[in-house]
């Protein structure tokens, strides 16, 4: 029941503010409903850490038939409790900061569209098996793709949308497949249990959902929602995603499979690369919003990789929870920018911070030329995030006076909450860690900033001067080379694969179809008779 | 008082089909006698008590198993009444849809005609006269399909010579059989009775390469007719399939006839999902996902050693309800926007029809085996027993299925692309609530299914029981 009441709350807050919206509509009211069933969510799933494990069989298809496999349960164990109270956490923050966002999308509606993703999220990330978690991405899938196409009033997103959803349903394919696979080798099991290669596909699956295994980014700006609801929308098909990383089994690809490791962990430096370089180049937080995720999302699927998928964690609550920091932190006020800087020093992975447990996924058997490359992506992945944060702001002047006590509240949440979660989040995550990597990672962070000053670069614009060979030489070299990176040539072969095999089929179909169909078909037929009987099946 | 099971579900719905033919043109009148009697026929079927006696109070009505009919025999067991429930309340379903405009007047005693000809064909003895019976419904449906084009279409003629062929087929393989359990194993007859019988299944059930008129006729009949044919034609052959597995020993046994049974249905299923996915006419490509859906029906069969048959008869159901929400919300869109509906017609149909656009793409999701939707169940469990049967079995098969999953990821595409000089999302819904009504029902069904299918889908399995071999 510890499991099911967070989402009861947010469920039955969803229904009353969309009602009360729909009769007699109150900021006010609503926003109560909203974040008193955020603040009971946040403690029930804070007080179900002392209780962990905790599960809960919702259903099964209970028939013989069905060979007893479809069970669906919930599941709060240490892997998705950090998850859990992310997500609840970054909807809280939204709810108390969206009180400073009434000029912009801050309205009853949209609250009640976060509550019920955030239920579903809860439900996606509490998943005890993988038929649950089918379940619950299809339905967070078809509610994003329908707040999505409803909400924004143009349709230039449209296509965009949809092909997002396309890539989402895919990774529900994979997940399907894995299911299927490892169903038949061993009947029910669970993600710890994941047989090869059902282990395997859900790496994929995850990856493919996270935008990394390849990398795909259906979204080169941000269709509606930029900030509050927009922000739960984007992240919590995330963190459902990076549980299922971090539940599956250490050995998710056997040893004898290593060319596979070696590709897909190349592929994801490769993301990780380029998003990172694109991060640190953005116009501001919410265009970089989708490379911020891919950077971090290619940590903690390295981290499975490399056979320690418990360090995808601190990876994903780095993704998480910093980054609501910054993308909810609108409008900027310059009294309290010091609270990004607090967290900055969560992901920079210095020894007993919260994401000091992670090095040790990126390091897997050993310190490889991967290791380097990703080590450089994080120190990109530090100075973007204080190009961001350094940004001047605001004075608290422009705020009603509830709103300078509410606001901060929702930033300083989140910031506790990464306190907490460094502390006893999950097993092992207030150590030393690698602190040699840290140290290494942290002097590259230095170095660069110390040049960046020598070359007359200061914080918080990581801008080349216009005049500059290098700045004229990256500006005719990027666009060029952005393309490969994406990956967007590989899209274009497949498409016209598609329509290549197309044209055959339909080829085919106008001559089965035409006058001398039925001659064809008796053709055919001898064909496949002799092609049967001579493959030795009579 | 005594009536027999042949009368009440066999004799009794041709009597009703002639009195909707004279009521014809009183569709309303016609319309509720129709649907009055079929799901009383279905209700009758799904809870009479298994003694076959029926009280009413002080009447007390016997029920006997059989009927003679001109020197035949028709027996329907009390074991097979789940099966006669399923079929007449299925075609109660596409009967409450019959109103709808261009769907021929003829439809509604033509599908009696079939549903009464196929559950006739459950039951008759010597059961090869179930081929005459099926080839009956094949010709009574031909009126119905044609009857929006009036001009001749290939299609319909194909379907009409290729079924009729299908019929010597059968009866040829009945013929060749009788004498096959004398024999011994190495006799080339057994081979060669099963190549026919094999055949006369193949050209019934439209596998590859008989396949040409499923989308020949999809492309020019009504989306209700169509759908309805579509659904309740293989479900009666594969029914009466099962009666030459339960009979004939060497059928039931022959690992190789299961692995040709098995490989056709994935190739099946994976000829019809590519296809689909290359469509661009949505009737069309409605035609090709009937393929994939044969595919499975044959993947399960393959199967049978391992619980096959409980699936297939598992898929009827689920089947049913994604069809006629598919054949549903086609004949609406098309009364929207004229009867060729391609992808390049309904641009921009989310903004005008947005319960029948995701009425449709919920029927395909649904019958491509989406998560959390009524086939899913079966599906996964399915092909986690084809893939421990072999690997690439099951892997083909969900490649089938992708070519579904791809066509409907095209069809949403289509339905939000934005018409010429549309820069705005701007809502023209059209519809209204008693045309989509049905369709959040069926919605609601088919989630219902898919996260319940213990609560549903048991009932047809019971049939089983009338074949005392396959259990």
């Amino acid at each position: 029941m510890l499991i099911l009441a967070p989402i009861g709350f947010l469920l039955i807050a969803c229904l009353a503010v969309f009602i009360l919206d729909l009769v007699h509509p109150r900021y006010g009211t609503s926003w109560l409903i909203t974040v008193t069933a955020g603040i009971l969510a946040w403690m029930i799933i804070i007080f179900s850490r002392l209780r962990l494990p905790t599960t809960v069989a919702l259903f099964s298809w209970d028939h013989p038939s069905l060979n007893q496999v479809g069970k669906l349960s919930l599941l709060l164990d240490y892997q998705s409790w950090p998850y859990a109270l992310a997500l609840i956490t970054v909807f809280l923050a939204m709810v108390f900061t969206d009180a400073a966002r009434t000029h912009f999308d801050s309205r009853p509606r949209a609250w009640a569209a976060s509550l019920v993703i955030i239920a579903l999220g809860l439900l996606a990330v509490q998943s005890g098996t993988s038929l649950t978690m089918m379940t619950a991405w299809v339905l967070v899938d078809l509610l994003e793709l329908f707040l999505l196409l409803s909400l924004q009033e143009t349709t230039q997103f449209n296509q965009r949308i949809i092909i997002a959803y396309g890539v989402r349903l895919a990774s529900i394919l994979l997940l399907f497949l894995g299911t299927m696979l490892g169903w038949a080798a061993n009947g029910n099991f669970d993600f710890a249990q994941a047989p090869y290669p059902a282990g395997f596909i859900f790496l994929m699956a995850a990856g493919l959902r996270l935008g990394v295994i390849p990398l795909n980014l259906p979204f080169l700006r941000e269709p509606v929602l930029r900030r509050g609801a927009g922000n739960v929308l984007r992240l919590t098909p995330v963190a459902a995603s990076l549980t299922l990383l971090a539940r599956l089994p250490g050995e998710a690809l056997l040893p004898e499979a290593g060319y596979w490791k070696t590709l897909v962990t190349g592929l994801l430096t490769l993301a990780a690369i380029y998003a990172a370089s694109r991060w640190l180049v953005a116009v501001n937080e919410i265009e970089g919003r989708q490379y911020w995720i891919i950077a971090w999302s290619s940590f903690a699927t390295v981290s499975v990789l490399n056979g320690v998928p418990q360090s995808s964690i601190p990876w994903g609550m780095a993704l998480i929870l910093p980054g609501s920091l910054l993308f909810l932190y609108y409008p900027r006020i310059q009294p309290t920018n010091f609270l990004l800087l607090i967290g900055a020093l969560c992901f920079l992975g210095l020894p007993f911070t919260p994401v000091a447990s992670g090095w040790s996924g990126l390091l897997g058997g050993g310190f490889t030329l991967w290791t380097i490359l990703l080590i450089i992506v994080h120190g990109l992945m530090v100075l973007g995030y204080l190009e961001h944060a350094l940004k001047p702001g605001v004075e608290a002047g422009v705020l009603e006076p509830w709103e300078r006590v509410v606001f901060p509240i929702g930033l300083i949440l989140i910031l506790q909450t990464m306190i907490i979660l460094g502390f006893f989040g999950w097993p092992g995550a207030f150590t030393l860690g690698v602190w040699w990597v840290a140290l290494l990672s942290n002097i590259l962070i230095l170095t660069a900033l110390i040049l960046a000053r020598r070359f007359g670069i200061s914080p918080p614009y990581f801008q080349l001067p216009a005049n500059s060979t290098i700045k004229k030489v990256s500006d005719w070299l990027l666009p060029r080379i952005e393309p490969v990176f994406r990956l967007e040539w590989v899209y274009w072969v497949a498409w016209k694969l598609y329509y290549f095999f197309g044209q055959i089929l339909k080829v085919f179909s106008s001559i089965f179809e035409g006058e001398g169909g039925i001659l064809w078909t008796v053709l055919t037929l001898a064909l496949l008779i002799s092609l049967l009987t001579g493959g030795g099946v009579n | 008082m005594t009536l027999s099971t042949p009368l009440i579900w066999v004799i009794v719905p041709m009597v009703v089909a002639v009195v909707c033919t004279l009521t014809a043109e009183r569709r309303q009148l016609s319309l509720i006698i129709a649907c009055v009697f079929t799901f009383g026929l279905a209700l009758l079927a799904a809870y009479l008590p298994q003694e076959l006696i029926l009280s009413l109070g002080p009447l007390t009505i016997s029920i006997e198993e059989s009927l003679n009919f001109f020197g035949r025999k028709i027996t329907l067991v009390s074991a097979m009444l789940p099966m006669v429930a399923f079929l007449y309340g299925t075609t109660g379903l596409w009967l409450l849809s019959s109103n709808l405009q261009s769907v021929p007047k003829s439809f509604r005693p033509t599908s009696l005609i079939i549903t009464a000809a196929l559950t006739a064909a459950l039951g008759v003895e010597p059961f090869l006269y179930a081929a005459l019976l099926i080839e009956t419904a094949v010709l009574v449906s031909v009126p119905m399909i044609t009857f929006p084009v009036k001009s001749e279409h290939s299609g319909v003629l194909r379907y009409l010579g290729l079924m009729t062929i299908a019929m010597p087929f059968i009866l040829i393989a009945g013929w060749l059989l009788t004498g096959v359990v004398t024999l011994p194993p190495e006799s080339p007859l057994i081979g060669q009775s099963a190549v026919v019988l094999g055949l006369g299944f193949a050209i019934w059930l439209a596998v590859f390469p008989f396949h040409s008129w499923v989308p020949m006729v999809s492309e020019h009949s009504h989306p209700t007719v169509f759908s309805f044919l579509l659904f309740i034609l293989p479900t009666g052959i594969l029914v009466f399939g099962l009666n030459f597995l339960n009979r004939y020993g060497f059928l039931r046994t022959s690992e190789a006839i299961f692995n040709i049974i098995r490989l056709t249905g994935v190739m099946m299923i994976v000829f019809g999902g590519v296809s689909t996915a290359v469509q661009e006419e949505l009737k069309r490509a409605f035609g090709f996902s009937i393929l994939v859906e044969t595919g499975y029906s044959l993947l399960a069969i393959g199967l049978a050693a391992s619980g096959g048959l409980h699936w297939m008869l598992m898929m009827f159901p689920v089947r049913a309800l994604g069809y006629w929400l598919w054949g549903y919300t086609l004949a609406r869109l098309e009364t929207h926007y004229g009867a060729s509906i391609g992808l390049g017609t309904i641009q921009g149909a989310a903004r005008r029809t947005p319960w029948l656009s995701s009425g449709l793409i919920l029927a395909q999701l649904s019958i491509a085996g989406l998560p959390l939707l009524a086939s899913f169940p079966i599906k996964i469990v399915l092909l986690s027993q084809a893939a421990s049967e072999s690997i690439s079995l099951g892997v083909w098969s969900l490649f089938g299925s992708l070519g579904l999953f791809l066509f409907s990821i095209r069809l949403l595409l289509s339905f939000y692309h934005p018409s010429e000089n549309e820069n705005d999302q701007i809502w023209h819904v059209q519809e209204k609530l008693p045309h989509y009504a049905p369709i959040i029902i069926m919605m609601v069904v088919l989630m219902a299914f898919g996260l319940f299918p213990g609560k549903f889908f048991t009932g047809l399995i019971d049939i089983l029981t009338a074949f005392p071999h396959l259990q």
